[in-house]
């Protein structure tokens, strides 16, 4: 019983380091397979930000599910802002997780591939590696906001 | 070693470093602007049986924090519900007249917005105290079953960031065969102890938390405890009670009345949190412009400004 009561230790762990897990154990097979070196394609930027997409809609649909224990009408405006702004940044993280991927294909395709083709791809990888913490941030945020808390069973 | 000196070395090490200081600027913009947006959530639970003075301290305190703040830092009524109740009860109180008990049919939070700022972190919560009927405490301290779990005041209590325990210190005096306090003893520790069973972030968050016991209607504990002592019958204390300075010895005896009647529950809280306080309190007694207890109330079980580094603390 104990084991299943929600808590915001297990909500972090449910709606972010479950769906972040899959960066740092890539990172860490490519570092390991690569002779132990850290070079720019250790971390891939489509993992991480499909990572971020489903951090988005994870935390999306806790503020959807979780209720108000008593009405506030401008609380459930601010949830419903909330859900929209998480909804905004899933689509752009999976549209950057498309694109990238894309990309990826493209260079790995075409040999030689063109500069102005990598210089592309490497925008867009600084551009997912920046703006990645903007969920994470926001979701920190939004659980103290709305004390939502989840259980692991 | 040579890994790092191979990073830095590295054409790419420039990228890394313009990367790293980017996603820096972008974490803590971010973070600005949400925080700003989104206010952390701080509630305020408050047990206590009916008719023991929760309503009216939670008005008396909304009036002190209105005229002082939280240290200086204003605080700001949310919602128009909050606004119409909270003057409707002042005013109520200014004219010494009884705040109406609250009813299954009016439950309901008071709201308020607190803004503490800084050069580094601004820190903005959203202040819910919890207005539910006493007959809710008598239920979560006194009955259990599942069907507990699914009320609102069971689910408000189990997520609360602090928490008030109200004894109205006038029933002490009329109840001479100390049924109340016993009653009251039992019922508070079961609450407390139904707390730490059932606190969603655990039992050792929950002993960190504020835990204030109050001892409300000090007035009417001072005016029937000088009637017993003048030989009076003790009776049931007029209904509308009249404001005064209060003597700074009645007040010490009233305390130590009452922690000698609750001694073993006080001491059982001290050993069980380490934020927990007592505090006399009535809205009628005065010490200088202030009604007795208010401040201390404000004090203790209010959100404080952290400190810049524990803002790195994301958690509670």
């Amino acid at each position: 019983m104990a084991d299943e009561k929600p808590s915001t230790w297990a909500w972090v762990v449910v709606h972010l380091g479950y769906p972040l897990l899959p960066v740092p154990l890539e990172g860490l097979i490519r570092y390991v397979v690569s002779g132990w070196t850290f070079d720019f394609d250790t971390f891939n930027a489509a993992t991480l930000a499909i990572s971020a997409g489903l951090i988005s809609v994870f935390v999306n649909q806790s503020l959807r599910t979780q209720a108000s224990i008593l009405p506030d009408p401008e609380e459930d405006d601010e949830r419903s802002g909330t859900c929209v702004g998480f909804m905004a940044l899933g689509i752009i993280f999976f549209a950057l997780f498309a694109v990238v991927t894309l990309m990826y294909a493209l260079v790995g395709r075409i040999s030689p591939s063109p500069d102005w083709m990598k210089q592309i791809l490497q925008g867009f990888q600084a551009v997912v590696f920046v703006i990645w913490i903007v969920p994470i941030i926001f979701a920190l945020v939004a659980q103290r906001a709305f004390k939502l808390r989840a259980s692991i069973i | 070693m040579n890994e790092l000196e191979h990073l830095f070395n590295s054409a790419s090490s420039l990228r890394v470093i313009e990367l790293v200081v980017a996603l820096l600027v972008t974490a803590q913009f971010t973070l600005q602007l949400t925080s700003r947006k989104l206010s952390a959530s701080y509630r305020i639970a408050i047990l206590g049986f009916p008719r023991s003075g929760k309503t009216t301290m939670i008005t008396a305190l909304f009036a002190y924090m209105f005229r002082r703040g939280i240290n200086g830092t204003p605080v700001l009524p949310r919602g128009e519900e909050t606004i119409n109740r909270i003057n409707a009860n002042l005013e109520a109180l200014d004219l010494s007249l009884p705040v109406k008990p609250t009813t299954d049919q009016d439950v309901f939070a008071y709201r308020a917005e607190i803004r503490f700022k800084s050069f580094v972190f601004s820190e903005h919560y959203k202040l819910e105290i919890g207005d539910f009927p006493g007959e809710d405490t008598v239920l979560f301290a006194e009955k259990h079953g599942p069907w507990l779990h699914n009320t609102g005041y069971f689910q408000w209590a189990i997520g609360a960031d602090a928490f008030i325990f109200v004894i109205d210190a006038g029933m002490v005096v009329l109840d001479k065969s100390g049924e109340y306090a016993a009653r009251q003893k039992s019922a508070l520790r079961a609450a407390w102890q139904r707390l730490q069973d059932q606190y969603l972030d655990g039992t050792g968050p929950l002993s960190k938390r504020p835990l204030l016991l109050v001892f409300t209607k000090a007035d009417e504990y001072i005016e029937l405890n000088s009637a017993s002592l003048g030989s009076e019958t003790p009776e049931t204390p007029k209904n509308s009670p009249s404001r005064r300075q209060a003597k700074p010895d009645e007040v010490i005896e009233c305390e130590l009345a009452m922690k000698s009647h609750f001694a073993d529950l006080i001491e059982y809280f001290e050993r069980e949190s380490s934020r927990f306080e007592t505090i006399v309190e009535s809205v009628y007694l005065k010490v200088g412009s202030e009604r007795l207890g208010i401040p201390e109330i404000a004090r203790r079980v209010m959100p404080r400004q952290k400190s810049w580094l524990r803002h790195l603390n994301l958690f509670r």
